[in-house]
């Protein structure tokens, strides 16, 4: 109870002498353990794009937005395989605790835009005390559990991030936020976003709100994914 | 002379009928396939409106879930790869054309 006292009044001073510093950059960097995956064709160029991949996340005042940041490799597949397993599809608006982002390209049964998807901010973060440096800044840790849709159906899986109250964003990178301070390095399903780069001020231009054909809920839209991925499954099967 | 013209006529009856009934069989399947209500007919459908592609793209899928321990996210990932490919060489060939439909013999009398 102390330490969150004590961490709410850091974010809060940080944030009345930071008004200046609204629009804020920063560059995530993707790392993932190698031996999570099972060997195969992709497994040693998969392993040769970590640490090279990396997210940009956008903050203005209080909207967010998240997206890859790799050029002309973003078209290459080891680059999109990469991302995949990050759990990053498109572009990722934030604002008032919402995820707002388009249906993945990937799943070609339905049409590009079809569909923009809405997420809420996950709200079980515990902090813990456990503090480390990352990039010179005073970090703690927060531990949570997000949820994904497998061939099980919906799973939980935990995640682990460090937050910065000196840095009073309270953004993060993919789905992730809601934390008092910058959260600068997370880790779920063996992948790390670790910051590594922050600029202060950007053309807000950058932020783009997604636009799809029909709203949907995130959990609804996975359920829909799936049902149309039955009946692709029927119909191949009775070829 | 009589005989012989009455079995003519009743052969052509028959076999007028037969091949009639043959009509109807593939009328009403075609009918099926341009979209009356019935899960059979969805699943024409279904069956009519997959390209060659787009079973790419499933087959692909399916083999990336089994390297990749059932991790969508990275099978959808590949499987989009081999779709593009498909589609590049079959624009090439006259455009990625839907599935053909069930030939003569393959309908159930």
């Amino acid at each position: 109870m102390k330490l969150l006292s004590t961490l709410f009044m850091i974010f809060s001073l940080c944030n009345s002498f930071a008004q200046a510093d609204r629009k804020v950059a920063i560059t995530y960097t993707v790392f993932f353990a190698e031996d999570d995956l099972p060997p195969n064709v992709y497994s040693h160029s998969i392993n040769q794009k970590n640490g090279e991949i990396k997210f940009k996340l956008f903050i203005n005042d209080s909207i967010s937005f998240f997206l890859e940041d790799n050029g002309l490799s973003s078209s290459d597949l080891i680059t999109k395989i990469v991302l995949a397993k990050a759990k990053y599809s498109n572009p990722i608006y934030c604002s008032n605790n919402e995820f707002l982002f388009n249906n993945n390209e990937n799943f070609i049964f339905f049409k590009k835009n079809e569909y923009l998807i809405s997420k809420k901010s996950i709200d079980n973060w515990k902090i813990t005390d456990e503090s480390k440096i990352i990039d010179g800044q005073l970090c703690y840790k927060a531990t949570a559990t997000d949820h994904q849709y497998t061939v099980e159906g919906k799973a939980a899986f935990p995640i682990e991030a460090w937050f910065c109250p000196s840095l009073p964003y309270n953004f993060g990178p993919l789905y992730y936020n809601n934390l008092p301070g910058l959260i600068m390095e997370i880790s779920y399903l063996s992948n790390k976003l670790l910051a590594t780069k922050i600029e202060y001020g950007f053309d807000e231009k950058k932020i783009v709100i997604p636009k799809g054909e029909k709203s949907i809920l995130f959990d609804d839209y996975n359920l829909k994914e799936e049902q149309v991925l039955s009946e692709v499954e029927k119909e191949y099967n009775r070829r | 002379m009589k005989k012989f013209i009455f079995s003519a006529v009743a052969m052509i009856a028959f076999v007028g009928s037969s091949v009639a009934n043959n009509i109807a069989e593939v009328r009403s399947s075609v009918e099926y396939s341009k979209g009356e209500t019935s899960s059979e007919n969805q699943n024409t459908q279904m069956l009519l409106r997959m390209t060659k592609c787009d079973i790419i793209w499933f087959t692909t899928y399916v083999n990336a879930m089994e390297q990749f321990n059932n991790n969508k996210d990275i099978a959808t990932s590949i499987a989009l790869g081999a779709f593009q490919a498909c589609v590049e060489v079959t624009e090439g060939d006259g455009g990625n054309q839907p599935a053909q439909p069930p030939v003569q013999s393959e309908i159930k009398p």
